[in-house]
């Protein structure tokens, strides 16, 4: 499967290439260049590769990374009786969806979102892979101690 | 990364999320460069227009992702579903507890923590505007603002959970929650909110308890200049004794009693630091124990500290502080007495009980009236002849009366519920006080009955204000004697109690009475 996303990966870099442009999605999707590998692609996704992570968001990732609202340093401004007041978002916390994206509901509009971040789920397993199985051994420590 | 939870509906992770050379961006066209510049191990694409939305499906599919339509709590289609059940499987093969990071994240811990931070930073910020506002905003402005953030409450109608099952949920997850409440413990600090009061009252105490602390610590520092964050001691219940001094010596001090806002201001800081005595009864007592120190000991050093106050250790540690709270506000509160005390140099006397206190500065007046009695009889003035009228000697007899209401409104039931609250013998407590209030001229047992002090306490008033007030009635020796026995005593007990006092003070008797006969 890696080499299959990598030979999606080169393609496209061809096709910038061939157009002498960096292509959008749209113009790469109607380009029909790309569906023979996508049938491909998802023909082999077994297991783990089958899941991805989507994150849609108003600000751009920095430094190779989704920053939570509070390491932004976003602000919220509140009218109050008195005068604005302003103060921290404290959301330290980065949220996505399985293999779908999110819908706007009563807590939340996501319909003008400027950047959507894709993730393959086997990522983000790897990435915490140490961490879980000291979480593991950890939890019996803390039931003891609380 | 960090879990937080694994649902499709809303997978989050704490902090930040680190992204490689198999993840994508999907940015505006006019960005790609920027953005890819800014993250340079990151594939980027661009797409057209303002809305990332309409691409993300199309995005995941090209990459031959199954994709499926979500709503708030999990995939709409129930084709869907199956496809769930499988990401489920996969993530328990490859050993995840399911149960553990299945929480949604609007009842998780991270919530919890995130409300909280959230309110306390809205509190701190409302608490600076309201600090620096110009022009002044009165007490009762402030006190009818709706808009003090509610920072005991879990956070939101999505946040329902509580302190114990958010503590509980992280330690199964492994995190080391008491990191997070020792966050929450120091974002508290310049609120003036700390120590046990988090405790105590952050996740266990009502929203109600909170926004009032918010509110009187805004009253005190925007009123009476009283820093509520300033540190005094290390010992929270050390520096609010000394904060209540602090605010009974600039209130004395700086002449504040006429002043209406300010008055109020004391009112309510007095009432909120003796509250916060209060709440920390029992909790602040365990602590000290468990921090190896001698409680016997250290409650009589507070004692010392507390008796000028009219409080008691023991009587914060119990249940009721009914009486001391409203001692303190006669005291504070009561003009004519405080100046009556300033002009005539009776000293407040530090370390006594309130009652003996009282009982103190009346006898002191009593003396004064008496004095002013044989002065103005020297003067061959009738104290009774309104043509003679005498202000300092009105003066006098009104706050001599004012004593005795107060003391009267004291010994009830309930006093002498406080005085073996706080460790005292009742009986001999009455032994020590007796002779002294006979010598006053108040007669204990009736003011022990509390119908009884109503009663008495409606004759005081007609007593002020038929012998001071309205000078055109004048009153004879008898009305004299009259109004003495409606309060309970003789005239010529009441005679025979001055000369006992004035005795005790060392006065000659015999010569004093042998004067006024002459005249």
């Amino acid at each position: 499967m890696i080499d299959l996303t990598q030979q999606m990966k080169e393609k496209i870099e061809e096709l910038n290439k061939k157009a002498g442009k960096k292509l959008t999605i749209d113009e790469l999707i109607k380009s029909g260049e790309l569906s023979n590998l996508t049938y491909e692609i998802s023909c082999n996704r077994k297991g783990i590769d089958k899941y991805v992570l989507m994150h849609v968001t108003d600000y751009k990732p920095k430094d190779d990374k989704i920053r939570t609202v509070t390491e932004k340093e976003i602000k919220v401004k509140e009218e109050t009786p008195f005068g604005e007041i302003e103060y921290r978002n404290r959301r330290n916390t980065t949220h996505f969806t399985v293999n779908s994206t999110v819908t706007s509901h009563f807590w939340g509009n996501w319909d003008n979102k400027r950047y959507a971040v894709m993730s393959p789920l086997k990522n983000c397993l790897d990435e915490c892979k140490n961490e879980l199985r000291l979480n593991k051994s950890s939890r019996f420590f803390c039931k003891r101690i609380s | 990364m960090n879990y937080g939870s694994i649902r499709v509906a809303d997978f989050f992770v704490r902090g930040s999320a680190k992204l490689n050379n198999n993840d994508w961006i999907l940015c505006p066209q006019e960005e790609v460069d920027i953005i890819k510049k800014e993250n340079p191990d990151v594939n980027v694409i661009g797409y057209e227009g303002e809305n990332v939305i309409n691409y993300t499906n199309r995005f995941m599919e090209l990459f031959g992702y199954q994709t499926f339509e979500m709503g708030e709590h999990g995939y709409i289609e129930s084709s869907a579903w199956g496809f769930e059940k499988e990401y489920e499987n996969e993530l328990m093969n490859r050993g995840i507890d399911i149960n553990l990071f299945s929480v949604p994240h609007s009842l998780s811990w991270e919530i919890f923590i995130e409300w909280k931070l959230i309110k306390i930073d809205e509190a701190n910020a409302l608490y600076k505007l309201l600090k620096n506002k110009e022009p002044e905003i009165s007490i009762d402005e402030v006190s009818k603002m709706y808009c003090i953030p509610d920072i005991y409450s879990p956070g939101s109608p999505t946040c329902g959970i509580g302190y114990e099952d958010t503590k509980e949920q992280a330690i199964e997850q492994g995190v080391d929650f008491f990191k997070y409440q020792q966050q929450l413990r120091e974002e508290l600090i310049p609120l003036g909110i700390s120590d046990l009061q988090f405790e105590f009252n952050l996740f266990e105490g009502s929203t109600e308890q909170v926004n009032k602390r918010i509110l009187k610590n805004i009253f005190i520092e925007k009123f009476l200049g009283t820093d509520i964050t300033e540190q005094y001691e290390e010992d929270m219940v050390i520096t609010n004794i000394k904060r209540i001094k602090s605010i009974k010596e600039k209130i004395k001090s700086e002449k504040l009693h006429g002043d209406n806002e300010a008055e109020k201001v004391l009112e309510y800081a007095v009432e909120f630091l003796i509250q916060d005595l209060h709440e920390r009864g029992e909790l602040y007592k365990e602590q000290k124990e468990e921090n190896g120190i001698d409680w016997t000991r250290h409650q009589q050093t507070l004692d010392k500290m507390l008796l000028p106050l009219g409080l008691n250790c023991k009587c914060f540690l119990g249940d009721k502080y009914i009486k001391t709270k409203d001692i303190l506000q006669k005291i504070n509160n009561n003009d004519m007495i405080k100046d009556f005390m300033a002009q005539n140099g009776i000293q407040e006397v530090e370390g006594e009980d309130i009652l003996s206190k009282y009982i103190g500065i009346k006898e002191k007046v009593n003396e004064i009236e008496i004095q002013k009695t044989i002065e103005l009889n020297q003067k061959g003035i009738d104290i009774f002849d309104p043509d003679m009228f005498d202000t300092a000697y009105e003066n006098c007899v009104k706050v001599n009366a004012i004593l005795t209401e107060f003391i009267a409104g004291e010994l009830t039931p309930q006093y002498k519920e406080y005085i073996e609250k706080t460790g005292r013998n009742w009986e001999q407590y009455l032994s020590e006080l007796k002779p002294r209030m006979s010598a006053i001229g108040i007669t204990f047992e009736d003011f022990m009955q509390e119908q009884n002090n109503d009663k008495l306490i409606k004759k005081m008033d007609k007593f002020i204000d038929d012998s001071v007030q309205h000078r055109e009635q004048v009153y004879d020796t008898n009305q004299l004697i009259e109004t003495y026995q409606n309060i309970g005593i003789t005239m010529s007990e009441a005679d025979k109690s001055y000369e006992a006092l004035k005795e005790s003070k060392g006065h000659d008797i015999k010569n004093e009475n042998q004067k006024i006969e002459e005249l």
